[in-house]
């Protein structure tokens, strides 16, 4: 396993450059991503490497379980309700004996749909705003920046339940919404990267040589900052299946029929004295989930980040 | 100082603003209007009249100008389910749920300073990992899934500890009661902050303890634990102060689902009932309020963060 700690280092860029820089060290920061060797380390990592497993898993399930599964999510069978788990239906049935196995595939369908889709916008929104914010600099920077603040400061949930009951749950409300509401660590990382980047001596090359503004910012200081990117979208798929989850069982989120984690464990609350299993595997499912990608992130961080190599 | 203060309290009044215009402009662009309205059964002539005396005919920026000109004069207006006055509901949940939440970030606090100390000061030891592992896991769980695993064992099973509300019913308050009910709610919204502070505990500490000051102050000869309690933890604890800052917004997104499982009757379980129910002014004035207390706590954060740390000079 690993050591969280030194993280933050990252995120705030390294210490200024002079003496205190072991020389080894401020030639890794000065190399451009090494990904073979940042491959490698990661392998090593037993934590990430398990979170990266379970995770393909969860994914091979959500993909093809629903294809493999003889039943619907949503058929209702009274007669076969609350059957306990046999070899016709291996994880037993729920109170209206739909195949508990079935519904859960199809709810890590929704949810790490979720996790994946609200991330992936919060990233769109994330870099554009942090590259403007690092490149530009100035007025405009300092602009961006309290909007982050401003955003980072908003009691976010409140907002999100009063969308939502407001405009009606279901998938895509869900991962508008998270998407908007998550993007700014993914701006802070950026832009510090952008700030890093920007003065040293290939972007001065290529600019040099007669690129554009744009063509610098794309093409020569954006894939430095995507190692941050990718560790910074994997933590925050974590935390968007979480929230997913507890908008669903608050009511808010994916509706049912339609299956997610988060709402089978609503369901499930009715009959936590009768069958407490209903609760226990969509809750393992999230846990498991949201954990394996929390290792990965971080897996991926001590991996792509030569500084806090050992 | 005063500068810097005149313009975080202006930034902290821009937030706030922000808070009113963006839940203002949620609710009002809703499709149907309240659920009072959706949901009654009435001619159309008695919801024309019903809209007019809530006055819910008039345009945007009008009903905004007329809100805020209320809110001024301290009137949050009233709730549209039950006639209440808003500051009235308001006033008897805000207590419940600063009680429930200062108790988590107490809590949190006390455990895990320790916890990061420890796993700083041993670092790669068996404690170093189970603290990991076991913030990894604060910071996976479904709150409201954990709530579920602690009530079906410690209410259902051991009969140890009352699955909701905050008092029993028929008893009188008594203190030992409300602790009763504080226990287990309280621990489930500090899986929210506990892991986070942890973490920042460990990574600030270890990187003060790498510091020169510290060196000196190991080779005059400072036992280890005056150098870890006396000189480093008290710098590494400054940034860890500022996460706590940051912290808030999710502990009191945290307090709705807490809230709602151990039908503790807080701002967030009032916040989730508005929602649902489409009561403007509830909502409005539910997250008008809570908007404010966080940008107020985060405004000391930082005010703190100068007491405690000299070399910070506001500009």
């Amino acid at each position: 396993m690993k050591r969280f700690g030194e993280l933050e280092y990252r995120e705030a860029g390294p210490p200024a450059a002079g003496g205190d820089i072991p020389p080894e060290v401020a030639a890794a920061l000065l190399r451009p991503v090494g990904w073979r060797a940042a491959g490698k380390r990661f392998f090593r990592n037993r934590m990430a490497l398990a979170g990266a497993v379970f995770l393909a898993l969860a994914y091979l399930g959500a993909v093809f379980g629903p294809l493999v599964s003889p039943y619907s999510p949503e058929a209702i069978d009274p007669a076969e309700a609350f059957a306990p788990p046999t070899l016709r239906h291996p994880l037993g049935t729920d109170e209206h004996g739909r195949d508990v196995a079935t519904r859960l595939a199809y709810g890590a369908r929704a949810s790490l749909t979720v996790g994946l889709l609200s991330m992936g916008l919060a990233v769109c929104l994330g870099t554009l705003l942090g590259a403007l914010s690092g490149y530009l600099g100035g007025w405009a920077d300092a602009a961006i920046m309290r909007v982050v603040d401003a955003a980072m400061a908003l009691p976010a949930f409140f907002l999100v339940l009063t969308f939502l009951a407001v405009f009606g749950g279901g998938l895509v409300s869900v991962i508008l919404v998270i998407g908007f509401t998550s993007w700014m660590g993914v701006a802070r990382v950026v832009r510090s990267e952008f700030l890093r980047t920007r003065g040293r001596e290939f972007v001065e090359a290529a600019r040099a040589l007669g690129a554009g503004d744009l063509r610098v910012a794309v093409r020569h200081v954006l894939p430095q900052a995507l190692p941050s990117v990718m560790v910074s979208a994997s933590l925050g798929v974590a935390s968007a299946i979480l929230v997913e989850s507890a908008l669903s069982y608050l009511g808010l989120g994916v509706q049912p029929p339609t299956p997610s984690w988060g709402n089978m464990l609503m369901n499930s609350r009715q009959y936590m004295w009768t069958a407490p299993r209903l609760a226990v595997y969509p809750g393992v499912l999230i846990l498991l989930t949201v954990l394996s990608y929390n290792f990965l992130g971080d897996g991926l961080r001590d991996a792509l980040d030569p500084y806090l190599r050992d | 100082m005063r500068s810097y203060l005149i313009k975080r309290m202006m930034q902290a009044v821009a937030v706030v603003f922000i808070i009113t215009v963006v839940t203002f402009a949620i609710v009002n662009l809703a499709p149907g209007g309240p659920s009072i309205l959706v949901s009654m059964e009435s001619t159309a002539e008695e919801r024309e009249a019903l809209k007019a005396k809530l006055g819910l005919g008039q345009p945007l920026p009008v009903r905004y100008w007329k809100w805020m000109n209320a809110l001024l004069h301290g009137d949050l207006g009233r709730s549209f389910s039950d006639g209440r006055p808003v500051a009235e509901a308001i006033g008897q949940r805000l207590p419940n749920t600063l009680l429930l939440g200062g108790a988590a970030l107490a809590l949190s606090v006390a455990l895990a300073l320790p916890a990061g100390v420890v796993s700083a000061t041993r670092r790669y030891s068996l404690c170093d990992y189970l603290v990991t592992l076991f913030s990894f896991l604060g910071l996976s769980v479904p709150a409201f899934w954990f709530a579920i695993v602690l009530i079906l064992l410690f209410s259902v099973r051991l009969h140890w500890l009352p699955s909701s509300g905050m008092a029993t019913v028929g008893l009188g308050f008594s203190l030992f009661d409300r602790v009763a009910h504080l226990v287990m709610p309280a621990v489930v919204l500090s899986t929210v902050t506990m892991p986070q502070i942890v973490r920042f505990t460990r990574s600030s500490l270890l990187e003060v303890l790498g510091q020169d000051y510290v060196r000196t102050a190991r080779a005059k000869g400072v036992p280890e634990r005056g150098v870890v309690y006396r000189h480093a933890l008290r710098n590494a604890l400054i940034p860890v102060v500022t996460v706590i800052g940051l912290l808030l917004p999710a502990l009191v997104g945290g307090a709705v689902i807490t809230e709602t499982v151990f039908g503790w009757p807080g701002m967030g379980s009032l916040a989730l009932a508005a929602a649902v129910g489409r009561d403007y002014p509830m909502v409005m004035g539910v997250t008008l309020v809570v908007g404010t207390v966080v940008v107020l706590a985060n405004l000391g954060v930082d005010l703190a963060y100068g007491l405690l740390d000299p070399r910070i000079r506001y500009e």
